[in-house]
């Protein structure tokens, strides 16, 4: 189903029927009475009736060819069985705005860029997009958890009717047992492939969407003259960068005090010069 | 509900009257409880030297001095150095001190934001030089005995590799030195978790991750940590709570390890991202590629006397990442000490209590 395809259709649609009410008003023929406010009907009522059900008719044809290009469900294919199935999937209802919502984000938000056209509209689509595709990976971590759980139970449940397993003789024990039980199951889960990689998926889904937060604060932030948080981290890190600088000169003139000085050969220490003295202190303080 | 739950009236009864009256004690004992009753880290030490954030502590002598170099304790970015030191009959810190050790600790402080720049080169090459030069001039020393805990460790590991010259001894404690060691081993199932999420990651997530969040967030690393013991996690304050809360004294030092665990610092970012992609992910300090200040880390130039000591149900650091060290560094002095207990039960378990203290103050006379 390509239901990005609609957009079309109704355009032909509606340049169809613009043509043809550009042509009957060229041919003389009478408008329909709600399109000329004020002006009485030509025909009789029954040229009217029939000018009415015409146009209906048209329209119906339209929207049905329209329908049929946009949800192709109806025409019979597999892949329309699949949409089909698909409505009654419980995994799709868990999801957030799964499938043609955020493939219509997608389509706005990677669509062409206009310098200064609908930016921050942009940014504000594109966190939706974000936000969507992440309750979209959390809802697919918690249905791995969620089966990791009913695991457990069923463990529990085959544990509590083992007959070799000794007998359980207090509340203490019924609990430890189902501590353990789910401790071990659950550490199975956090060890399986299919679980580290739904919580890496959704780690970096819940990271893009606080980055893209942060552009969206950061465009509010320039508006109204606030420093934003890329730029704070900037200034940082030229903080940082001096500190690092002035740390390593403090060390190298510190190295440099340290050092014993040549000796001459006569013997003497030659007396330090005043200002290589004070530069010293001043390095050293 | 089954044939296999056979739990006697009677039995059940004094059990419903038991687990009543602990609670009403427990419940009694927590109303009473105040937060200055919870103290940690209460071992007398003062600031003798301050960078940025990195404060260097010095404890105050508690006995006749046995070891004539004194020592610098270095704890990691990720927690505090005050699990060393949790309560009084508990602390590394006072066994060494009653043992007459000169010792000083290393504050790294409570990275922020401002910190996400920093760098393990910063820490290991920076911060933790100029407290060691600090304690070198005090003292006139040119070398002090170093004491590395967990990612302190590896700090003290690779500090010894580019500065032997300044390093007496090092003792290592729950340090991990190869970081694909939990890999094919039959280890229990919650051994190695974090090496396992570590590599679960692709280099790329990590440094989205840490541009989103400016460093890498404390709470995120409790979590992480939490995976490793799901049941005990989520039954902690149930549970746990209740199998404590009866006796005072258990009560407290639950809350006082609620408190350490509590004050986990955010690990400034760009340290984070070596941590875990050069450290975890490619394993950079045994393949010997593993580069701080330009300069590369040969572990080979440790060649001072090396105490490396472990925990033997360590689920955060497997043992074999710490054993590692023994085929990589350069000494001929090199002694394991495996401990009973976990990794943070070396520290604050009775059993350890006098092993721990008595074992690397006996290992340091030696040495000294």
């Amino acid at each position: 189903m390509n239901w990005f395809d609609a957009p079309a259709g109704w355009l032909k649609y509606w340049t169809e029927n613009q043509t043809s009410l550009f042509q009957a008003l060229a041919e003389g023929k009478t408008a329909a009475p709600w399109m000329t406010p004020g002006e009485a009907p030509t025909g009789s009522l029954e040229d009217w009736t029939r000018q009415m059900s015409e146009f209906s008719r048209r329209s119906v044809e339209s929207w049905t060819a329209l329908a049929k290009q946009g949800w192709p469900m109806l025409t019979g294919s597999d892949a329309d069985r699949s949409s089909l199935q698909q409505l009654f999937d419980p995994a799709v209802w868990s999801r957030t705005g799964a499938g043609r919502f955020d493939l219509a984000l997608e389509r706005l938000t990677e669509g062409p860029t206009y310098a200064t056209l609908w930016d921050l509209d942009r940014k504000l689509l594109n966190a939706q997009k974000l936000w969507l595709k992440r309750s979209e990976d959390i809802a697919a971590y918690q249905a791995i958890v969620q089966a990791a759980w009913r695991r457990a139970i069923q463990r529990f449940v085959d544990a509590l009717n083992d007959p070799k397993a000794p007998p359980l003789n207090s509340g203490r024990e019924f609990l430890d047992l189902w501590i353990a039980t789910a401790n071990a199951c659950l550490l199975e889960m956090h060890r399986s492939d299919e679980f580290l990689e739904a919580q890496r998926t959704m780690t970096r889904s819940a990271t893009e969407y606080r980055l893209q937060e942060r552009e969206i604060a950061e465009a509010f932030c320039a508006m109204h003259h606030i420093p934003t948080r890329t730029e704070m981290d900037e200034v940082q890190h030229a903080v940082y960068e001096l500190r690092r600088e002035l740390r390593a000169l403090q060390r190298k003139g510190e190295g440099k005090l340290a050092k014993p000085a040549p000796t001459p050969r006569s013997g003497k220490r030659p007396a330090p010069k005043a200002k290589a003295k004070r530069k010293a202190k001043r390095v050293g303080s | 509900m089954t044939g296999r739950v056979q739990v006697d009236p009677q039995r059940a009864f004094a059990e419903i009257a038991e687990f009543n009256r602990t609670l009403a004690q427990g419940l009694s004992l927590l109303d009473k409880t105040r937060d200055r009753d919870v103290q940690i880290a209460t071992t007398p030490k003062r600031e003798v030297f301050r960078q940025d954030k990195t404060v260097l502590y010095h404890y105050e002598p508690m006995a006749k001095r046995e070891v004539k170099v004194p020592v610098l304790v270095v704890y990691g970015l990720i927690g505090r150095y005050t699990m060393a030191d949790l309560q009084e009959d508990r602390s590394l810190m006072r066994n060494m001190l009653g043992q007459g050790v000169d010792l000083y600790v290393v504050d790294w402080g409570s990275p922020t934001r401002t910190d996400r720049w920093l760098t393990l080169d910063d820490y290991i090459d920076g911060y933790l030089h100029e407290c060691i030069l600090h304690i070198c001039r005090e003292h006139k020393l040119d070398a002090i005995h170093l004491l590395g805990i967990c990612e302190g460790g590896v700090f003290t590991l690779c500090y010894a590799a580019l500065h032997p010259e300044r390093v007496k001894s090092l003792t290592l404690t729950i340090t991990p030195v190869d970081f694909h060691a939990d890999q094919n081993t039959s280890a229990p199932l919650h051994h190695g978790l974090i090496n396992l999420w570590a590599r679960s990651l692709s280099p790329e997530d990590i440094d989205r991750m840490i541009e989103a969040n400016g460093n890498l967030p404390g709470d995120l690393m409790s979590f992480v940590f939490s995976m490793m013991t799901p049941l005990s996690s989520l039954t902690k304050y149930s549970v746990g709570l209740f199998d404590v809360m009866g006796d005072e004294k258990k009560l407290l030092n639950f809350l006082r390890m609620e408190k350490w665990l509590a004050d986990r610092p955010d690990h400034p970012g760009e340290a984070a991202k070596q941590w875990l992609k050069d450290l975890y992910q490619d394993n950079k300090l045994v393949a010997g590629k593993l580069e701080l200040s330009g300069r590369r880390v040969d572990l080979g130039r440790v060649r001072m006397p090396v105490l490396n000591i472990f925990a033997q149900d360590d689920h955060i650091i497997p043992p074999k990442s710490s054993q590692a060290l023994r085929q990589h560094v350069g000494t001929k002095d090199y002694t394991e000490l495996p401990l009973p207990g976990g990794h943070v039960g070396v520290f604050v378990s009775g059993k350890s209590q006098g092993i721990l203290g008595a074992g690397i103050v006996k290992w340091l006379k030696a040495r000294d």
